[in-house]
């Protein structure tokens, strides 16, 4: 432990000194000028319709990091299951929560098609104000978790069967990818917005941002849900397949 | 007064990111450790948004506002984005890891998983 909190002390100066170095070549707080982010707030709206510059960078611009980004996220939740999958299981069964009562149940299911209907909005309004894909996917993946904290495993397992979600984190993965191919293949390059832009703050507008928020959407939350079904199978019921 | 205002942010971002290290270096505890790791993490949203900053600037969402409005750099924002969905997952595999560490040798403290192995 000693030894440890030395290296730390001597190793850390180097890092602290480093980064104050650079800070001081970074411009003074509030004086950024890039020109690439200041000439996407100035062309944004005008070349692709959207008026949220954030969501366009990432799904339009930098289209292409934002699909690393997915698979990123893809091998993260595979890597989760084959973990689980591989190791021993975990013989000592833990009990899932308390039955709850009626007040919290009926509650809950209210708060649960709010909770979805609003992350929809999230995901669909994403070209227009804050939100996309990746924000309205998780919320849409608390609406799942909040189904296994007001009722049982059971009930969560019922509306999350395996199958559908990896059908589902393939449709949304894989969405992405052959939107990018289905480009190319009609001659433009890989992620071109050639979806007809619409007008500026519409629903449907500035082309392939819904769809790709769509996809990316899915993608999430489906990842999302199949983590916590990976660790609720391998905590409350001892592992994968050992009922 | 004004220069160390102004070198807070990058201040703060810096005993953020050596609060989450000193927590990895001392941990005793792998749930611990991940929670450190998720820390450290978060010091770079403050770095990387701090950096992006434009004074009296507002948010890019030029959603009912004047196209020519003074808005803060977007391109920074869309990597805080890919930073939180990087580490959300992160801590997922680093939690799935810690689980199977515990199933495989009982032990959650990083210093016994190494005797333990040789």
């Amino acid at each position: 432990m000693r030894i440890r909190t030395a290296a730390y002390i001597f190793f850390g100066l180097f890092v602290a000194g480093a980064y104050a170095w650079a800070v001081l070549f970074l411009p003074a707080f509030g004086n950024y000028h890039a020109a690439y982010g200041e000439m996407l707030n100035r062309i944004t709206l005008y070349e692709r319709h959207a008026t949220n510059v954030v969501t366009t960078a990432v799904f339009d611009y930098r289209g292409f990091d934002t699909l690393n980004e997915e698979f990123m996220l893809f091998i993260a939740v595979v890597g989760v299951l084959v973990l689980f999958r591989a190791g021993p299981a975990d013989q000592r069964k833990h009990s899932g929560p308390e039955q709850q009562s009626d007040a919290v149940r009926t509650f809950v299911l209210g708060l649960v098609s709010l909770l979805a209907l609003f992350s929809l909005y999230i995901i669909l309004t994403g070209q227009l104000t804050p939100g996309g894909g990746f924000q309205g996917g998780v919320m849409l993946a608390t609406a799942f978790a909040l189904i296994y904290l007001s009722g049982s495993l059971e009930a969560f397992l019922r509306v999350t069967p395996k199958k559908g979600l990896e059908v589902a984190e393939a449709i949304g993965v894989g969405g992405l990818v052959l939107y990018g191919i289905a480009v190319v293949a009609m001659g433009y390059p890989f992620f071109q917005n050639v979806i007809p832009l619409g007008t500026t703050g519409h629903l449907l507008s500035a082309g392939s941002l819904p769809l790709l928020n769509v996809f990316t959407g899915i993608a999430v939350a489906m990842g999302m849900v199949l983590l916590m079904h990976a660790y609720l199978r391998e905590v409350l019921e001892g592992g994968e397949g050992d009922e | 007064m004004s220069g160390f205002l102004s070198s807070l942010p990058y201040l703060v971002s810096a005993w953020i990111f050596f609060a989450g290290l000193f927590g990895i270096v001392r941990s005793r505890n792998l749930l611990h450790m991940a929670v450190c790791v998720v820390i450290m993490q978060s010091s770079t949203y403050i770095l990387l948004l701090s950096i992006g900053f434009r004074s009296g600037a507002t948010a890019p969402i030029f959603y009912g506002i004047s196209p020519t409005t003074l808005a803060v750099d977007p391109v920074v924002q869309a990597l805080v984005l890919t930073d939180v969905v990087v580490e959300t997952v992160v801590l997922a595999l680093l939690l799935a890891i810690a689980v199977q560490i515990h199933d495989c040798t009982g032990e959650l403290d990083p210093n016994r998983i190494a005797k333990i192995k040789g």
